[in-house]
This record gives structure tokens, C-alpha cells and sequence, in this order.
């Protein structure tokens, strides 16, 4: 208070000295009143005039001022203290009093600075759709990756994890699917540098994903926006998708601060187990299954000893047990996360150094990620026109992981449902005492069933990714005249990845067709980058009405990326040499890649603001990609070389700032904007644009052959978009509400059209599919309580997401996928599920024999088979034949509908948020069901198979249990399809801030968090969230990776 | 404020017991109402079964109900009952009869399937439109899933059918006992514990025996019920039998007046293989299958069957295969009217490259240790025979003697076809009694025959037969020639193509 009073009486002396000298000059006198959201009086608001020199006066008790100038239009600055953001306000005469509302510091404000591409400008005069991430939350979280905070916090925004495994990444999709083939994640740039996707690494282990993100700790990131509009034209032909820009660890001031956190927690299985059979029950099971084979009942005890075992029988024991396998890959798992920082400087140079290293488990046994990084950023004023800033980021991080259930060998998931319940992990030892104690100490040999032992793919069976980054940066700044600045930027990404997995004998089925014992595979990727951007840019004010940004630039990129694989198979049998010489000669397998790649783009944007009321922004550039073919259509020539042409405008209209709402106080933005552009996508294939040989083998030499069917005139898949939209923002930011209708239509997008056999090539690229997307984007942000020091907010946003596509090569196409069948078709969304309909289950052989229908094989279905509908045949009507004329959509992968809801509460010092995301529409293809309710093998099943048709009349939804499934009840249809639809709460946080300093510390904070706490979903599955790659085909298809953990942790975070 | 928290409150609460239904309702949807109990809880608490129940306890067989194998009942009613006669068959095998040990799944039928029952018997399930029976019995209730299998209700209990060894052990004591002499007594190496070798080296054993029956191993298992190795079997029964051995008497006249007379070691030796191999089949055959042309039977030969001669009324089905019956049955004559032959080169064996010694059987004595040798020639039987040289004026004493097996009595003409080099006079005799007396030399002109036919010679080959009508009993027949000293030339020795004996008319 003291501190206040004398500030306040600096003020008013600064205010009677200057006040009386410009007395004169007053031609405009100006008064008002300042308000906080409660519509409250503010008190001690430093108010000033842009550009002028007079000196400032503050609000009396009443919040009111008044306020002269010499000048018709001009800015009048609110600078209140620390409880209140500053407000810029542009007053343009035609009012003599104004009451100007103030945004509380902890909301988001218009005057706050937004990265955008070149230049930090206002929210308020951001043209093109920007959404910021607030960051403020980063150090509190328990997430390993930067990605994972894009979950339910961006409008229009769809990002579904990958699996539950720590640091797996997973899809962004901005405004909807954009591509069949090519990237459909937007563009991350990194401090300027554009990381590369992750989908150029490949696995070994099915299921095995990298994300480029994961070696950025949340803890360094300072600042992320979200390009989804017209500036991402910028980048051209990388910017369909939308454009991420990340600023990580930022020097903020020259005072040293340290910065220490901790937090560390515990992680569960967030979902249930699945329910299986058990001992008894799946005997049964297995038992039905064997004699639908056919094979005489005499062979079983002969074939499956095991299943027929009495308790007189030697080895008795390995089959009497009623064992719960998933207990045997799940597991509450722990992590760690520790973060230093440090930060400081002076007026000539300023530096930032963190390091941090993160240990995290994942709820499978013996999975987890860990990572240690350091990043160092230094800003240097070499001279008072230059800056130089660089930067450098080193992080080594290393993942175990388990395969997908699409490797039923190795896949915990699948062969822990499926193994039999009678068998138990472990077996006898060879030390004979072990027999005589009945200790059963080594791990138990594959089963009879042909199911490994799921302790051995959690103990044995090992897959391992290391991975090695280091990133840096120089960027020079500098100031050319007042007005004109120019900027440049190189850096460079090397990045190495390494994945070892080792496929043990011992207690694993065979591989391979059951040629293989045992292996060892090993793969390297190396990715060397390097990038250059250089801009000039220009920025004018003339008499605070216009307001002109100009930048034009040019930036290049030149990729190398070299991938090695070697796969030894049949190594000793006892496991212990897992080198790759130690593999049999005959079944050694060596494989490489080389690819290059570049880009070159020259780009110019121009911002115009008239009267802060209507904002203009021109984005144009030219793109050369190395992806596109030479004779590539709509493109324009330079030297013969093709370049993409891609442009964008925008235009927003401040109508909050005409003359017949200037009155309408509480109104303290209302924007309409509308936006257009054509941006492209080269992602279409390093390769598929030319022609090129690869070597064979032809007897005893060797000869090259061509490797693939080129196109020459492969081109940029397109997005052409326009976007109108509103926002208002009323009582200091208190309440904010937008809208957004998207339209953005894809054409020339990359499909793979099928070729006649005798052309040698199975298929061939070609632009030739179109597509829509309709999106309806919905945002609204409250704080609907701010009473004394209790504040409680609510923020909800929404999209909905129409999908189309408009014209594919021969009006559609099928594509199969392990599982199940997807297809594109012109009106239908695209990626749908295709399959048939499931109805149910034939009761009675009445019943079937009333609908007389055979599989395409000829064989009938029979009371008990599933139902399928008949729809059509070839000759357009139903012919009694399920085959693929009765194929239908039958639904999509990716939701109608999404968003997600943020509530906030907080009292002093004390606050609690909580977060939650919601799907909607959105079918799953649940794999593992699939596998699990087949019942035409002796897998284990689960407990809704007991309802299984049985007799006569039994009516039921489950049809009868039957080896091998010759009739194809099983065959992909609805009956396998469910609503992926979900509701979950991604956290609960609560912090507390200490007030004041605590002991030798400045901050203390102390938090904890619960994330995925809740999940409400009909889902039949582990978890209705997983994306299994980042191939467009399979997102829906839930192929049995490591379901998302429910994780407690708490934390404290220090200050120095 | 109250009011509203509790509205809250209460659609959270219904979202999240909404989002459990789902799950719920999906995996614990009604199971079916008995799949927490065993067949036998579900059968013991049905007073419609209680005589089957009864039946069970009473045979002390409940234990299999109470391991955790899993089963298929069939279930006879009470009123299956009322006529149940359990014959002479074990109760406790009829009772199993309704077991089996596995889970079927009736429905799955297309059109009849052959299912091993817990007795290790056959039963017959069979599709017929949409009823389905076993052994031809309608099964009249499916019941739903238990925790250990299901059962199936028949209103009548089953009589397990005869395997093929039980039928014909009914219908024919002669192959019956055919097929029991080849029972063996081994030693169950499996079982038996080796304990300690002998001086000899051999292992001496805590010896388990068991007993096999080489007709099993060697033909087909008619007394063991496997699925797959079903066979057809065409049989006579007793009467016809006799029959056909009575006309086969009268066919040969002197001593053999009826069936009684047949010797029953021809009859095992002889007759009996014959009638196996020619009428045992592989696989399930209807009727229609023996007009098709030849068959193959279970010897892996091609037999030709005379299907006029099978009962096209009469099928039997046993448990492992199908039972024809011939009209009538004749013993073919060529199995005891036609010639007994014996190859020279059937005599000897060889001993070395090129070098030949007597067979086992063949008695010789004189030749001064001389080998026989084998030769070829186009004109003889199988274009070899056999010789030996005894040189130039051999003087010395030498006998041969061999037998002809299962020879039945009557009056025969011995045929030796021979060489007429080297030569010497021969004295043939049969058992013991000499025939006649030849001079091979003179064999290389024609020779009357005892029919009155000659013989020529043929590239140096030619035939000599005798009359033998001292044949008084069935059995062997020993043929011997001796040789007597040297005829017109003087290089002795002499050559069998074959010796045979010819049923000559009476």
C-alpha cells in the first residue's frame, strides 16, 4: 500500500506538470470511466495517448478520468496495476464519454502478443485463424509430450494419442482429414525450424510409431499458436494442414531466475479388463470349437493332451489352473520428472539453460519412456540495429515398447486374452529339485494352443527405441531502417533413431509361418536437416489510422534420410546370443532407404489495418518441392522447373468499432471475418514422381529393374478454403464467444490407382481424388464467477466436422486393411468403414433355410450362422450370395462431433481445473473383440461368448462357435463396428501458490493432478482413444495397443 | 442452489451407470440360464431323467460327471425306460453308450457324423430335414449351454451296435476263430521297466504283457473301433458256410462227404485268407459301390466281386463299418481242384554271387556236395530253371526230395518238365512211392503223356508225367527223385523247370 500511494502521487505530480503544459493545446477532452468485469470501478489505471507527450493520470475511486488531446484519432493506453492487463483502446473522436472494461491478468486479453510467423502482433489484430495454447499449465502437468496438451483445448482441432504408451505421440488433425495418402499433420516448426513428420520412420514391431515431439520438454515450451487459416499459406505447399509454431525456452528478462520442478506419480490401467472365460468355461469352449472341426473326438486327447488331462496324468499341473493372463501384462507402473532452468543476463546478452530428464513406465510391464534433455537459448545485442539469438537442443530419449495385436505372437493384449486360462507362466525348472519342491521357477513353453506365454512377451520379448536429436538454431535480427528489419534463421535437425527388438524362442509361438524360432531385428534412421529462412520486413504507422506490415522472404530446406534394417532369424535357441551374426545365413534379411528431399519457397505477406476497424492480410508463395513431378499440371514455370502457386487473403471487420456500436461499453470486441486461400501438400511420395531401378538377384546375377510405376506429373494435393466466422469478446475478455464456418475443398489428392497385372506394377500414383470438408467450429469462454478472490471459469468449444468425398478415380475405391476393408466413395465420407450388415444371428435352421443364403463360397448359412443383410448381386438385386455386393458403409473412424470443456476454480492462491474431451460419431473397427469373440480357433474368449447360439430357437446375438469359421460369421461387418463415442475428463489439477516468499525459495507451488480419471464411453474395448499410425486408413481400427494409464502425481515447483 | 446440485449430481450418476449398462449388459447379457451348472446338476434336478440318473448312480458311473471333462449327454426319458431291455450287454457300456466326451453341437450336422461315445463305441448322428437323430433315434430336446457341455433328450435309450468282430463272431464261430488265432501275448515295452542286460547282452525287463491281435495290425482292426478305418465286410453266415464246404466234399469225392471233412487247416491256411482278402473293403460301401467294377480290399489288391452274388437286401451298419451277406456261398474249385506247381527255381535259394544252395525244406543227399545253378531259357515256365551237373559218369548215389503243402486226396498225374541235358536215369516217387522211372536223354524226342497226349520237346525242354493215385489224405506231398545211374549219355545230371501236380479224372 505504501509502494501504492507513492506511485500514485508520482503519477498525479507527473499529471500537474505536464497536464498544465499541454492545457493549451487541447482541442478534444475526453472522459470515462474504468471497469473491471464486474462492472466495478478501478481504481489508480494509469491512463496515457499513444505517440504523445503528455503525461499520464490515473482513475479516481470512482474509476473515472478524463482525458484531452490534441489530435482527432488516437490511442489511449490503460496501464493498470498488477491485478489487470493493459488495454490499448483507439478513440476516434466521434465520443465524448467512454467506459472502458479491463481484462483481468489471468484471462486472456486482446492486447496480448501472439506468435505469428515473423513478428509477435496483437490477439486483437490477428486476422487469420491463430489459436494459442496457454502454456501457463505445462509445469504442472504430468505429460511427456507437448502434443498431449492439444487434446480438447483446440477448436476444430482433433488430436487422438497414438496408444497409452508414454511418448508415443499421436494424430492432429486441424479442421478434418485432408488427405488419403499424404501427412495429414499439420506443420510443426520448432523455433523457426520445421520438424520433419513422423511418419517417414518406419518400424519393425507392428504398432511401433515415432513422434518428433516427444524430445521437446513440456517444461521448455514458452509459447505455441496454431496457423489454421490464411496465413498458413505462407508455407505453401506444407500448409494444408496447418501450421504449429513452438517457441520453447524464451530469456525474459535480465534479472536471474532459477527454476526447479519435481513431480512424480503413479500410473494404472485407467480402463477395465477384459472379462474372459475361465478354466471351465473355455474348455467347454475349446472343446465345441474341436469337434465343429469335424476331426473325431478319438484324435483330441492325441492332438491337445493338455486340454484332455486328468489329474493322474503327468504334467497335471501345467494345465489345472483358472489363471488370469491380463494380470500378467498390466501392471501400476511409477514416473519421475525433474526440470531445472535457469535463466538471466543483461542488457547485451541474455541466456536461457534448462535440463530435464523423465523417466516414465507405462501400464504394460517393462514398457516406458525415458529422456533426458538440455536446450540452451542466447540472445546477443551485438550491436544496437543487430540481435543474435541461437540456440541448441540435445535430448536422448529411449522407448520399450510391446507390438500391436496385429503380431499375435507378440502382442501382449492379444495372447494374454487368448491364452488359455488352464496353463499358468511359469513351469518347472530343469534343476530336478525344483520337481521335487514343486517350484515352478522358469518361464512355461508355448502351449499346445499355439499361444505364447504373455509373461515371456512381457519378460523376454523386447523392442527398443533410442533415439538421439540434436537441434540448432542461429537467428540474426536486425533493424535496416526504423521501419525495415530483416531476419534470417539456419538450423539444423539431426536426428537418429534406433529400434532394437529381440523375438525370444522360449515360451513364444513360431514366427514366420512358424519357420522361425527366434530373432533379432535392428533398424537405424538417420535424418540430417537443414534450414534457411531469410525475410524482409516493413512496418509503418501513418497518422494511427493505417498501419501497413509488409514481409517477403525466401526459405529453403534440403532433407537426407538414410534407413538400415537387418533381421536375423533362428539364432541359438537358448536365447542368449542376440547379436545378428548369430542368425542362420538362409534366413538373414538386409534392407535400407535412402531418401532426399527438399523444398524451396518464396513467400510475401502484407497486413493492412484502416482504422482499426478493418484488418486486411495477403499471403502469398511459391513453392518448389522435390516430391513433384516435372510435368505436373497447375503449376507455373520457372526455368522449366514446376513451382505451386499458393496465395491466401483475409479480411476482418472490427463492427464493434462502427459509430452504432462505439456506445455498447460491455462490447469489447466483435469481429467478422472471413478468409480464402489455396494452400497445397507435397507430401505425395519422395519417389512416386520418378522413374528409378532397384537392384535383384535373377539366378546367379544380379540386374536392375524398374521399382515402381512413376508419374511425371504428380502434383501438390490442394486446399482450397474459405472461412467465415465471428467473435466477441464482451467485459474485459470476461465472456468470449466465436464462430467459424470452414469450407475447404481438396482436390488432386494422391491416390494409388490400381494397374493391369501384365503392366508389372500393382498400382500407380495419380492426383486424382477430391474431397470436403464442412467444418462448424464453436467456442465460448466465461468466467461466471469472480467474487472477491473466487473466480470460476468455464470454457467449452465444439466442432463438427462434415466429410465428403467428391470425385476419386473410378468412383471408388477399396482398400483392405488387416481386419477389415475401407472404402472411398464419392459422397461418402471418406476412409468409411465398408462391410457388411450384421443382423443378428439365424435362430432356427427355419429360419435359414427361409433366407437362403450362401457365402461366396457356396456354403449355407445354417441356424446359429450370423445374419448377414442380403443387399444386392450383380445384377443389382438380391442373389441369395453374401459377398462383396452386399458390402455397405457402414460408418467412420473419425467423430461427427467434438470439443472439449475446461472449468476452472480458484480461490486465492488456490485454484482447481479440470479438463475434459468428448468424441462423438465415431464408429471403431474393435480388432480386439474381433479376436476375441471369432470363436473359430482355441483362443481363449470372452465371457459374451457364453451366450453363443447353442440350439434350436436359442435366440441370441452371438453366433455358434465354429473351427476355422468357414462360413464367415466372423467376416467384417457392423457386428464388429462400435460407437467409439466418449466422455472423458483428461485431469483434475490443483496447485497452491505460495503468497509470499517462502523461505529461501521466491515461488513455491505446490500441485497434484489425477489425469484420465473418468472416461464415460459404451466402448467395449480397453479404451476408446488410440490412433494405431499415422496412416489415414487405419485410425478407428483399434489393433490392441497399450490402453491409456490413469495416472495421480504431485509436484512442487521452485523458484530461486 | 440445492435443488440444482442434485439435478447435477443425478445426471452424472446416470451418465456413468449408463456407460456400466453398456458394458454390463454386453458381457453379462444372459449367459443362458444353466451356465453356472454341470450336466449332471441340470439332469439330476429334471425328474424326467430320473430313471437315467438312477441308472447312473446305481452303475457307480457319476465320477464322470465329476471330473471337469466336458460332455454331451443324451438323455433317455423316464419312459425310455419302460422297454429297456439290457440284454447281455454291459450295462455300464450301454449306459456310457449316451456319453461323449467332447461338446457337440448337434446343429453343426450337415448330413450324418460318426461320433466315438464314452463305451469307445460308435454312434450314428444323423441329419434328416430338419430332425436329427442317433442311432436313428429322434432327438427330441436341445438344451442350452451348461458349464461343462449340454446334453440332448431321446425318448428311447440306445443300444450300442456290434463292431464287425462281434458281428461276425455271432454269425461266424470259423472266422471268429480265424481272426482270434492271431492273437498274440507281447511284451508292452512301454510299460515294462528295463531292469538289468543279460550275459548277453539282452535287457531283461519287470516285464507288463499285453495282448494284440496281428489281425488288427496286419488287416483291419475289427475288433478295435476307429472312425476312420470302417470297412465292408461280405460274409456268409454259418449255414451257408457249411453249405458251400458240403458241395466242396462232394466235389471231391472218395472220403469227403459233408462240411465235417474239410480240413480246418486248409480251411485256415487256405480258404479263410482267401475269403478275407476277397471280401473285406475299405471304407463305409453302400450296394451300389460292388457294381461299379473292382474294388479295392483291404490288402491294397484290386478284387473283382460277383455283386450278383451279395444280398442287395442286407446292410448291416456296425459300429466300425458295414456287413454284407452273399446269397450264396461257393468255394471257388481252382482253391483245391486246380494243379500244385512248383517252380525248380523255388527250391533254391542263392547263397552267393551266382551261386545257389538247396531252400530249406529241400532234402538232398549224394552229388558229392555238388551246387545246383539256375538257368535261363526261353522255353521254360518263367523263363528259369534249375540244374545240376554231376559230370561225366557219375556213379555216386544222390536224392531229392521237397514238398508240395495242403494237397487234398485224390488221383493226380505228376508233371516234371525238365531238360534232357545233362541226364541219367531217374527214379520220381511220391510219399515215398515211386511212380515211375525216366531216362532224361530220351526226353529229346516226343513222349506220350499218361492222357494219351505227347509231349514235344522245345528248344531242349520236354515233359514226363506220371500217375499218382496213392494219395489218400489231405495234407503234404512229398515228391523225390533219385537217381538211378547213367542212361544213354554220359554227361549225368539233370534240370527242373517245375514239378506239378495235376488233378487227373478219377
Amino acid at each position: 500500500m505504501q509502494y501504492q500511494e507513492k506511485f500514485r502521487l508520482f503519477i498525479l505530480g507527473l499529471f500537474l506538470i505536464t497536464g498544465l503544459n499541454s492545457f493549451a493545446q487541447d482541442k478534444f477532452t475526453i472522459s470515462g470511466h474504468v471497469r473491471n468485469s464486474q462492472n466495478e470501478p478501478i481504481e489508480g489505471v494509469s491512463i496515457s495517448l499513444e505517440g504523445q507527450l503528455m503525461s499520464s493520470l490515473i482513475t479516481g475511486q470512482d474509476g473515472s478520468f478524463t482525458i484531452n488531446s490534441g489530435k482527432r484519432e488516437f490511442w489511449i493506453i490503460f496501464t493498470p496495476f498488477e491485478k489487470y492487463k493493459t488495454r490499448r483502446v483507439f478513440y476516434t473522436g466521434s465520443r465524448e464519454d467512454i467506459t472502458v472494461y479491463l481484462t483481468d491478468i489471468d484471462l486472456e486479453a486482446g492486447s496480448d502478443m501472439v506468435l505469428d510467423i515473423g513478428l509477435e502482433q496483437e490477439r486483437r489484430n490477428v486476422v487469420s485463424s491463430i489459436h494459442t495454447i496457454n502454456t501457463r499449465d505445462f509445469d504442472y502437468l504430468p505429460y511427456q509430450s507437448i502434443d498431449q496438451f492439444f487434446q480438447g483445448i483446440l477448436p476444430g482441432g482433433l488430436y487422438t494419442s497414438h496408444s497409452g504408451l508414454p511418448g508415443s505421440g499421436g494424430v492432429l488433425n486441424l479442421r478434418g482429414q485432408t488427405s488419403l495418402f499424404a501427412s495429414n499433420m499439420p506443420l510443426i516448426i520448432v523455433d523457426g525450424l520445421p520438424l520433419e513428420h513422423g511418419s517417414i520412420y518406419t518400424s519393425q514391431v507392428t504398432g511401433g510409431n515415432y513422434n518428433p515431439l516427444s524430445v521437446i520438454a513440456p517444461q521448455d515450451v514458452s509459447g505455441i499458436s496454431i496457423l489454421r487459416g490464411a496465413s498458413t499459406a505462407l508455407y505453401g505447399a506444407k500448409g494444408s494442414n496447418g501450421v504449429i509454431l513452438i517457441e520453447t525456452l524464451k530469456p525474459r528478462d535480465i534479472n536471474t531466475t532459477i527454476e526447479f520442478s519435481f513431480k512424480a506419480g503413479m500410473n494404472s490401467l485407467a480402463g477395465k479388463e477384459l472379462p474372459q472365460l475361465n478354466a471351465r468355461q473355455y474348455k467347454t469352449l475349446a472343446n465345441e470349437i474341436l469337434a465343429s472341426s469335424g476331426s473325431p473326438e478319438e484324435h483330441y486327447p492325441l492332438l491337445l493332451p493338455g486340454l484332455y488331462i486328468r489329474p493322474e496324468d503327468d504334467g497335471y499341473i501345467r494345465y489345472s489352473h483358472d489363471y488370469n493372463w491380463q494380470q500378467e501384462i498390466f501392471e501400476n507402473s511409477y514416473f519421475r520428472d525433474a526440470y531445472f532452468s535457469i535463466m538471466g543476463g543483461d542488457a547485451i546478452g541474455r541466456y536461457a539453460l534448462s535440463v530435464g530428464y523423465l523417466d516414465h513406465d507405462g501400464v504394460f510391464k517393462n514398457t516406458g519412456f525415458d529422456r533426458f534433455t538440455s536446450r540452451f537459448t542466447g540472445t546477443f545485442n551485438m550491436f544496437e540495429w543487430l540481435r543474435i539469438s541461437m540456440s541448441a537442443n540435445l535430448v536422448s530419449s529411449t522407448s520399450l515398447f510391446k507390438a500391436s495385436g496385429l503380431t499375435k505372437e507378440t502382442s501382449p493384449i492379444i495372447t494374454s486374452l487368448a491364452k488359455s486360462p488352464m496353463q499358468f507362466p511359469y513351469q518347472f525348472g530343469a534343476n530336478p529339485f525344483d520337481a521335487i519342491i514343486r517350484q515352478l521357477t522358469e518361464i512355461e513353453e508355448v502351449d499346445e494352443f499355439g499361444i505364447s506365454n504373455p509373461k515371456a512377451v512381457m519378460e523376454l520379448y523386447e523392442a527398443k527405441s533410442s533415439n538421439t536429436r540434436f537441434l540448432t538454431s542461429f537467428k540474426a535480427e536486425g533493424n535496416i531502417t526504423r521501419d525495415l528489419s530483416m531476419n534470417s534463421l539456419v538450423a539444423v535437425n539431426i536426428n537418429s533413431l534406433r529400434q532394437n527388438a529381440f523375438l525370444p524362442n522360449q515360451g513364444m509361438e513360431l514366427y514366420d509361418n512358424l519357420e522361425v524360432w527366434n530373432s533379432s531385428k535392428t533398424q537405424t534412421s538417420n535424418l540430417f536437416s537443414i534450414f534457411n529462412d531469410n525475410y524482409l520486413q516493413y512496418r509503418k504507422s501513418f497518422k494511427n489510422i493505417h498501419h501497413l506490415h509488409v514481409m517477403a522472404g525466401a526459405k529453403w530446406m534440403s532433407n537426407h534420410f538414410e534407413e538400415d534394417v537387418a533381421i536375423a532369424k533362428n539364432l541359438n535357441p537358448n536365447d542368449q546370443f542376440v547379436f545378428l551374426q548369430a542368425g542362420s545365413n538362409l534366413l538373414n534379411e538386409i534392407g535400407g532407404d535412402i531418401r532426399n528431399w527438399n523444398w524451396l519457397s518464396a513467400y510475401s505477406r502484407i497486413n493492412y489495418t484502416l482504422l482499426d476497424r478493418y484488418l486486411f492480410e495477403i499471403n502469398a508463395s511459391g513453392d518448389l518441392s522435390s516430391n513433384i513431378g516435372r510435368e505436373a499440371s497447375d503449376v507455373f514455370l520457372i526455368n522449366n522447373i514446376p513451382y505451386g502457386a499458393f496465395y491466401s487473403g483475409a479480411f476482418s471487420w472490427r463492427i464493434s468499432r462502427e459509430s452504432f456500436l462505439l456506445n455498447v461499453s460491455s462490447l469489447e470486441d466483435w469481429r467478422i471475418n472471413l478468409e480464402y486461400g489455396v494452400t497445397g501438400n507435397d507430401d505425395v511420395g519422395t519417389r512416386n514422381n520418378r522413374d528409378y531401378y532397384r537392384f535383384t538377384l535373377y539366378r546367379e546375377t544380379s540386374g536392375m529393374i524398374p521399382a515402381s510405376a512413376a508419374n511425371t506429373a504428380l502434383g501438390f494435393e490442394r486446399s482450397n478454403f474459405y472461412t467465415l466466422g465471428t467473435a466477441i469478446s464482451l467485459l474485459g475478455n470476461r465472456f468470449r464467444f466465436s464462430f467459424d464456418y470452414h469450407n475447404t475443398a481438396i482436390s488432386d489428392m494422391l491416390v494409388y490407382e490400381r494397374l493391369d497385372s501384365y503392366l508389372g506394377n500393382e498400382y500407380y500414383p495419380a492426383n486424382n481424388a477430391d474431397m470436403v470438408n464442412r467444418v462448424y467450429e464453436f467456442n465460448v469462454f466465461g468466467r461466471l464467477m469472480n467474487a472477491g478472490n473466487l473466480t470460476f471459469d468455464l470454457g467449452l468449444n465444439l466442432a463438427k466436422i462434415d466429410n465428403e468425398i467428391t470425385n476419386i478415380a473410378g468412383g471408388e475405391i477399396v482398400t483392405e486393411m488387416p481386419g477389415f476393408s475401407v472404402i472411398n466413395r464419392i459422397g461418402e465420407k471418406a476412409n468409411s468403414f465398408y462391410g457388411y450388415s450384421y443382423e443378428g444371428v439365424f435362430s432356427t435352421t427355419k429360419e435359414a433355410h427361409a433366407a437362403n443364403l450362401l457365402n461366396r463360397f457356396g456354403l449355407p448359412f445354417t441356424a446359429g450362422d450370423a445374419k448377414f443383410r442380403d443387399i444386392s448381386g450383380p445384377d443389382g438385386e438380391p442373389d441369395g450370395i453374401i459377398n462383396d455386393y452386399d458390402k455397405m458403409v457402414l460408418g467412420s473412424g473419425r467423430p461427427d462431433l467434438f470439443g472439449g470443456m475446461h472449468v476452472s476454480i480458484s480461490y486465492k492462491n488456490l485454484s482447481l481445473s479440470t479438463l475434459w474431451q468428448f468424441v462423438y460419431g465415431k464408429e471403431i473397427f474393435n480388432y480386439i473383440r474381433y479376436q476375441n469373440e471369432r470363436m473359430a480357433d482355441l483362443s481363449n474368449q470372452s465371457i459374451a461368448t457364453l451366450r453363443r447360439w447353442s440350439y434350436e430357437g436359442h435366440e441370441t446375438d452371438m453366433p455358434k462357435a465354429k473351427m476355422g469359421d468357414p462360413v464367415g460369421n466372423s467376416a467384417f461387418s457392423s457386428r464388429w463396428l462400435e460407437d467409439g463415442s466418449y466422455v472423458r475428463c483428461q485431469n483434475i489439477m490443483i496447485s497452491y501458490k505460495m503468497p509470499e516468499r517462502f523461505t529461501f525459495f521466491n515461488d513455491l507451488t505446490i500441485f497434484g493432478n489425477v489425469v484420465n480419471p473418468f472416461t464415460f464411453t459404451k466402448y467395449l474395448g480397453y479404451d476408446p482413444e488410440f490412433s494405431y499410425s499415422y496412416n489415414t486408413f487405419v485410425q478407428g481400427a483399434d489393433y490392441g495397443l497399450m490402453p491409456h494409464s490413469r495416472r495421480i502425481m504431485l509436484g512442487v515447483k521452485i523458484g530461486l | 442452489m440445492l435443488h440444482k446440485y442434485s439435478i447435477l449430481v443425478s445426471i452424472g450418476i446416470l451418465i456413468i451407470t449408463a456407460c456400466q449398462d453398456d458394458w454390463n449388459s454386453y458381457y453379462y447379457r444372459d449367459p443362458g440360464e444353466n451356465i453356472e451348472r454341470t450336466v449332471w446338476e441340470v439332469i439330476s434336478d429334471n425328474p424326467d431323467y430320473s430313471r437315467f440318473v438312477e441308472l447312473i448312480r446305481e452303475n457307480q458311473l457319476e465320477s464322470i460327471f465329476t471330473t471337469d471333462r466336458t460332455l454331451t449327454v443324451f438323455v433317455p426319458t423316464n419312459e425310455a425306460f419302460a422297454d429297456f431291455v439290457p440284454d447281455s450287454m454291459d450295462i455300464k457300456i450301454l449306459l456310457q453308450y449316451h456319453i461323449i466326451e467332447t461338446l457337440l453341437n448337434i446343429p453343426d450336422v450337415q448330413k450324418f457324423r460318426i461320433i466315438e461315445t464314452s463305451s469307445k463305441k460308435f454312434a450314428l448322428l444323423e441329419r434328416l430335414n430338419d430332425t436329427f437323430t442317433i442311432d436313428g433315434e429322434e432327438i427330441t430336446y436341445f438344451s442350452p449351454l451348461c458349464k461343462d457341455g449340454r446334453y440332448y433328450e431321446l425318448k428311447k435309450a440306445l443300444y450300442p451296435r456290434p463292431n464287425l468282430y462281434e458281428f461276425v463272431s455271432v454269425n461266424s464261430n470259423i472266422i471268429k476263430r480265424y481272426i482270434d488265432q492271431f492273437e498274440r501275448i507281447v511284451l508292452d515295452y512301454d510299460k515294462s521297466i528295463p531292469l538289468y542286460f543279460d550275459n548277453d547282452g539282452n535287457t531283461v525287463y519287470d516285464s507288463v504283457y499285453t495282448k494284440i491281435n496281428l489281425f488288427d495290425q496286419n488287416f483291419f482292426p475289427v475288433n478295435t473301433e476307429f472312425r476312420r478305418t470302417m470297412a465292408t465286410i461280405v460274409i456268409f453266415d454259418e449255414e451257408q458256410y457249411h453249405t458251400a464246404l458240403d458241395e466242396m466234399a462232394g466235389k471231391l469225392g472218395g472220403a469227403f462227404t459233408d462240411h465235417h471233412d474239410i480240413p480246418e487247416s486248409w480251411q485256415f491256411d487256405v480258404l479263410l485268407p482267401r475269403v478275407i482278402e476277397d471280401g473285406i473293403f475299405e471304407g463305409a460301401l453302400q450296394y451300389s459301390d460292388f457294381t461299379r467294377g473292382r474294388l479295392r480290399n483291404i490288402a491294397g489288391d484290386s478284387v473283382n466281386v460277383d455283386f450278383l452274388n451279395i444280398d442287395k437286401n442286407f446292410r448291416l451298419v456296425a459300429s466300425n463299418g458295414i456287413i454284407f451277406k452273399y446269397n450264396n456261398y461257393e468255394v471257388p474249385e481252382a482253391m483245391y481242384l486246380l494243379e500244385r506247381k512248383v517252380q525248380g527255381e523255388h527250391l533254391v535259394r542263392p547263397v552267393g554271387a551266382g551261386t545257389y544252395g538247396w531252400k530249406q525244406g529241400v532234402v538232398t543227399s549224394g552229388g558229392a556236395g555238388r551246387a545246383p545253378t539256375l538257368s535261363f531259357s526261353a522255353a521254360a515256365d518263367n523263363d528259369s530253371l534249375i540244374q545240376l551237373d554231376f559230370g561225366s559218369r557219375f556213379t555216386d548215389q544222390f536224392n531229392l526230395e521237397f514238398y508240395i503243402p495242403q494237397v487234398f486226396p485224390r488221383r493226380y498225374r505228376l508233371e516234371w518238365k525238365t531238360n534232357s541235358r545233362p541226364s541219367g536215369i531217374f527214379e520220381v516217387y511220391v510219399n515215398d512211392v515211386v511212380v515211375g522211372q525216366i531216362d532224361l536223354f530220351t526226353l529229346r524226342n516226343a513222349r506220350q503223356s499218361v492222357t494219351g497226349a505227347l509231349f514235344v520237346p522245345d528248344r531242349g525242354l520236354n515233359r514226363v508225367d506220371f500217375l499218382v493215385d496213392h494219395i489218400t489224405e489231405y495234407g503234404d506231398v512229398k515228391i523225390g527223385i533219385k537217381y538211378i545211374g547213367q542212361g544213354t549219355s554220359t554227361n549225368n545230371g539233370f534240370a527242373i523247370d517245375y514239378f506239378s501236380l495235376i488233378p487227373f479224372p478219377l
